[in-house]
């Protein structure tokens, strides 16, 4: 590190530009599903526009998205939004023992993952986007609009063709959220991403874990259940299904192969009661929820806490 | 590397149209004014600028780079600075004077520059403070370089949307006072189709028109609070365009160019829409009837309405709504001969809106405080009989005997004064356990090492050094967690409903604030009845005891004007210098005067709700009313619960 350059000068091209019709193609056919949705992200990307991707998690964003730039040749910096990123950390510092040395050259300077991701003229993966910091959020303004930013005792960085931000976050997150300001909006494109169909979530969980179909088609429709389930006030991504299915075959395996009945119930209760939030106004707890999913989707008494 | 402010215009850089703007800035400039442009975000106020000053030198600053005061004005050379033995050490001869880096404000200062701020809503408190004398005596006295003075030609110039709320302070008016302010609002469709042509060229003049025609009637659209700038138009242009390079959906269905134009709009415009409170269909399903109504549009022959901007004048700023009638309450407080900061036989020591505040006042028999009120505003005397002798009640009821007052039919002044504080002490000694809250999360500041956060603050660091070249740990500055600050705003209904007991649940609920956010946040405290008055000003240091007797000094009395007490409420927050705002109303939510208050409330990033009463309509109106506000209602069992309901609220 150390090094790092801003000049523009050498043409260099935006891989996503030359031949957007080929990286779809390629890209189509990798993910599960998610045509209209993949078609509408690169368009987006393809224009140079900034994108921003709402949805619940577990809905293939980011699947969709490394995809895209795999496949498009274009470079992907990741940063994962939380209340500690602050401005510095999105924008970089210079080496503390250089600085006592030399003072402030710019060859010391140790760019964050802005200033990479423009010199790079790749993009930048801004996951948790509403729970950055509200001056973590403004340093992307300058950038976003007009592919400039200014680096305190730096200087101009100056993006090359090819930058674009992504960010990504869930609308219904209230907690540690800070609202995002209509400047920062104002620069962004938005596509919303909602659940997968049941095919394609039975698809994935089958790509994910070979199991018996049979069950793969209960989880699934469990799952399927928690969204929009009237005590529930928000249910779990296919990540739940996933989970719940290789919970039950474990549990299997450590009992020798032999079967439970309550097998799927305390599954479910271990795979789906972190992943869903249940709503304050109609009492009683994520174990009873997922209990009366049970018994409706399956026609049997469900336990979810273990007998013993 | 020394700060570079970014001197002279960029390079593509046009404006189209904006004539009159653009004269009225050179005018200003001429007449040696500084000037705020003040526009909703993308009105395109930064390319206005750029033009108007082509012949002129700028030195352009982005406010969100700006944290402090040495940000605008520079500072010396730390390193300079550092002691001989420390630099030898470092192998770093020691230079003979430290040299000042000059900052951006100095330099435009001293080269008679137009300084520009892009976003002076996002600049820090401490850097307005060097600002404001460079504007009005044209001179800055920087330590470490003397006197500065502007020369000719030196003017500010800041961009501002001061609409726009989350993740802006509030300007001071300091600075306010001393610009001239040119709004700048959208540009208009001729306009606008010219910039869009500009920026995505060879796009069909068609859907130019469209796209700026969806963007403007959605900054019209009922369902919408925010509409879209211009970027939204530009954006989609862009996206149908790379839409229609893209091959065919897969599949069936092949995309048609109408398809693909309105898939283009959702994208562009759903994140620059923001959904009024009240709507609940989703944003897509509003963008979808705006296109509509824009190919509908086509077919009739639709007069352009061209030049719709308001008028833009140039007007200097008057003072933010200010108290007019009694100046800041803290003065009359101080000068209470009662000493307790209030006394209901004097004058309401804070500011009312309408006469009818004048029932906040303290009154006598017959009236005789009541002079200069409207009649038809006035409440009877059995209204003011009622109340009181709830508080008699109440305090009687209290456990603490030799406190019991027994007030006759016709109560004296003295008497009504004496009741009023019974009655607060025992509110305030029954607040006994009330919670201190904290707002929620914390921000990052620059504090001096405390062996938690080890995210070093480089710049500060160095100058510590400077000073002291033997450092102990606790020179190292490292940027930590440190509790935010809230501007937090009670709003309490005192209007008929809330005669009797019902007042002295909101003495108690603003007694409870008070503690809670005690040293930590802003409070203010306001109560509406069909007028409204400042019971606590923000920035007003007020005791718990004061603040509950001015509630009980009220008679609730009269219409419910929700919506005024919220107005109020929004203006007060307005003027806290904090970031994040939150308001907390405690009503029955049943308006029968003024404008709806659904509306107001969504102008509150968070505005909370504390029911009065549990029955099925109240909650049922309450909750309308939290949800309108983006934030929670909740209700209370009995006056002991009461506290703890209201520290839920303020601690999220």
């Amino acid at each position: 590190m150390g090094r790092f350059d801003t000049r523009t000068g050498d043409a260099l091209t935006d891989p996503l530009r030359d031949d957007p019709a080929s990286v779809y193609a390629r890209v189509a056919a990798e993910v599960v599903g998610r045509d209209d949705q993949l078609r509408a992200m690169l368009a987006v990307l393809v224009a140079g526009r900034n994108l921003l991707l709402e949805g619940p998690p577990g809905t293939g964003k980011s699947t969709a998205l490394r995809a895209i730039a795999r496949h498009g040749g274009a470079s992907l910096t990741m940063v994962e939004g939380n209340a500690e990123m602050s401005p510095q950390k999105m924008l970089g510092h210079h080496d503390p023992a250089a600085v006592l040395q030399h003072g402030y050259r710019p060859e010391d300077f140790v760019p964050g993952p802005l200033p990479t991701a423009m010199n790079a003229g790749g993009l930048l993966y801004v996951e948790e986007f509403n729970r950055l910091p509200e001056d973590t959020l403004n340093t992307l303004l300058t950038a976003m609009s007009e592919g400039e930013l200014h680096v305190p005792r730096f200087g101009l960085v100056a993006a090359r063709p090819g930058f674009r931000v992504v960010a990504a976050m869930n609308p219904f997150d209230n907690i540690g959220t800070t609202r995002v300001s209509v400047s920062v909006y104002d620069r962004l494109c938005r596509l919303a991403v909602g659940y997968q169909s049941e095919e394609e979530e039975t698809e994935i969980v089958l790509r994910r874990t070979g199991a018996d179909p049979e069950l793969i088609r209960t989880a699934v429709r469990v799952v399927r259940r928690t969204r929009g389930h009237p005590a529930l006030r928000s249910g779990c991504s296919v990540r739940g299904a996933i989970d719940l299915v290789l919970l039950v075959a474990s549990l299997r395996e450590l009992d020798g192969g032999v079967e439970h009945d309550d097998d799927l119930g305390v599954a479910a209760g271990l795979a789906l009661s972190s992943k869903i939030v249940v709503d304050d106004a109609h009492g009683g707890t994520a174990e009873d929820a997922i209990a009366d999913i049970l018994t409706e989707v399956t026609g049997a008494q469900a336990d979810v806490v273990p007998r013993s | 590397m020394t700060i570079a402010p970014h001197l002279g215009t960029r390079p593509g850089d046009r404006v189209i149209g904006r004539t009159r703007e653009t004269m009225l800035l050179r005018v200003a400039l001429d007449a040696g004014r500084h000037v705020l442009l003040d526009g909703p975000a993308g009105a395109g106020k930064t390319v206005l600028l750029r033009a108007a000053c082509r012949d002129r030198r700028l030195v352009e600053v982005d406010a969100i780079t700006v944290s402090s005061a040495g940000g605008l004005v520079g500072r010396a050379d730390p390193l300079g600075l550092l002691p001989q033995r420390l630099a030898t050490r470092s192998g770093v001869p020691a230079r003979a004077a430290p040299e000042f880096l000059v900052g951006p404000l100095v330099a435009a200062m001293r080269s008679g520059a137009v300084f520009v701020l892009d976003g002076a809503d996002r600049l820090s408190p401490d850097a307005f403070g060097v600002l404001v004398p460079a504007m009005s005596e044209g001179e800055l006295v920087v330590p470490g370089l003397g006197t500065v003075r502007a020369c000719p030609g030196f003017a500010i110039v800041a961009t501002a949307s001061t609409e726009d709320r989350a993740g802006t302070g509030a300007i001071p008016a300091a600075f306010l006072d001393r610009t001239a302010r040119l709004r700048l609002d959208h540009p208009s469709g001729p306009d606008a189709r010219g910039i869009v042509l500009e920026r995505v060229p060879g796009t069909d003049p068609r859907l130019v028109a469209r796209s700026v025609a969806v963007v403007r009637a959605s900054r019209r659209h009922p369902d919408l609070a925010i509409g879209s700038s211009i970027r939204g138009a530009i954006d989609l242009c862009a996206v149908a365009d790379a839409l229609e390079r893209l091959a065919p959906r897969t599949g069936i269905r092949s995309g048609s160019t109408e398809d693909d134009q309105r898939w283009a709009a959702r994208l562009a415009l759903s994140a620059r829409l923001y959904p009024a409170a009240e709507t609940t269909r989703p944003v897509e399903a509003i963008i979808d009837e705006l296109w509509d109504g824009v190919l509908l549009g086509e077919h009739r022959a639709e007069p352009d309405i061209g030049h719709r901007l308001p008028p833009s004048t140039i007007v200097a700023l008057e003072q933010p709504s200010a108290p007019a009638s009694s100046g800041p309450p803290t003065d009359d407080a101080a000068n209470d001969p009662d000493g307790d900061g209030n006394g209901p036989g004097t004058d309401a020591p804070w500011d009312s809106q309408t006469s009818g505040a004048r029932a906040a006042a303290g009154r006598g028999p017959g009236g005789a405080s009541m002079g200069g009120a409207r009649d038809d505003q006035q409440p009877p005397e059995m209204v003011l009989r009622e109340t009181e002798a709830a508080l008699a009640s109440f305090v009687g009821g209290s456990s603490s005997p030799g406190e019991a007052l027994d007030i006759g039919a016709s109560p004296s002044r003295d008497e009504v004064r004496r009741l009023v504080e019974a009655a607060s002490r025992v509110v305030v000694r029954r607040l006994d356990g009330a919670r201190t809250v904290r707002a929620q999360g914390t921000r990052l500041a620059s504090v001096r090492y405390n062996f938690r956060s080890d995210d070093l603050d480089l710049d500060r660091t160095v100058e510590e050094l400077v000073a002291n070249p033997i450092p102990a740990w606790s020179d190292i500055w490292v940027r930590d967690r440190v509790p935010r600050r809230r501007g937090v705003v009670l709003i309490l209904d005192v209007s008929g409903s809330m005669r009797g007991e019902p007042l002295v649940h909101a003495a108690t609920a603003a007694g409870a604030a008070t503690l809670a956010l005690a040293g930590s946040d802003d409070l203010a405290v306001v109560a509406f009845w069909r007028g409204t008055a400042v019971l606590r000003a923000p920035g007003e240091p007020v005791e718990v005891l004061p603040v509950v007797g001015r509630v009980l000094a009220l008679r609730p009395w009269g219409l419910t004007d929700i919506a005024g007490g919220l107005t109020r409420g929004a203006e007060l927050l307005e003027r806290m210098p904090t970031s994040q705002r939150q308001a907390l109303v405690m009503t029955d939510g049943e308006a029968n005067t003024g404008a709806h208050p659904l509306a107001v409330a969504a102008r509150f990033s968070r505005l909370d709700v504390l029911a009065t009463d549990s029955s099925p309509a109240t909650l049922q109106r309450c909750r309308a009313l939290a949800s309108a506000g983006h934030g929670t209602c909740r209700s209370y069992d009995g006056l002991g619960e009461l506290p703890l309901r209201l520290s839920e609220l303020l601690s999220g």
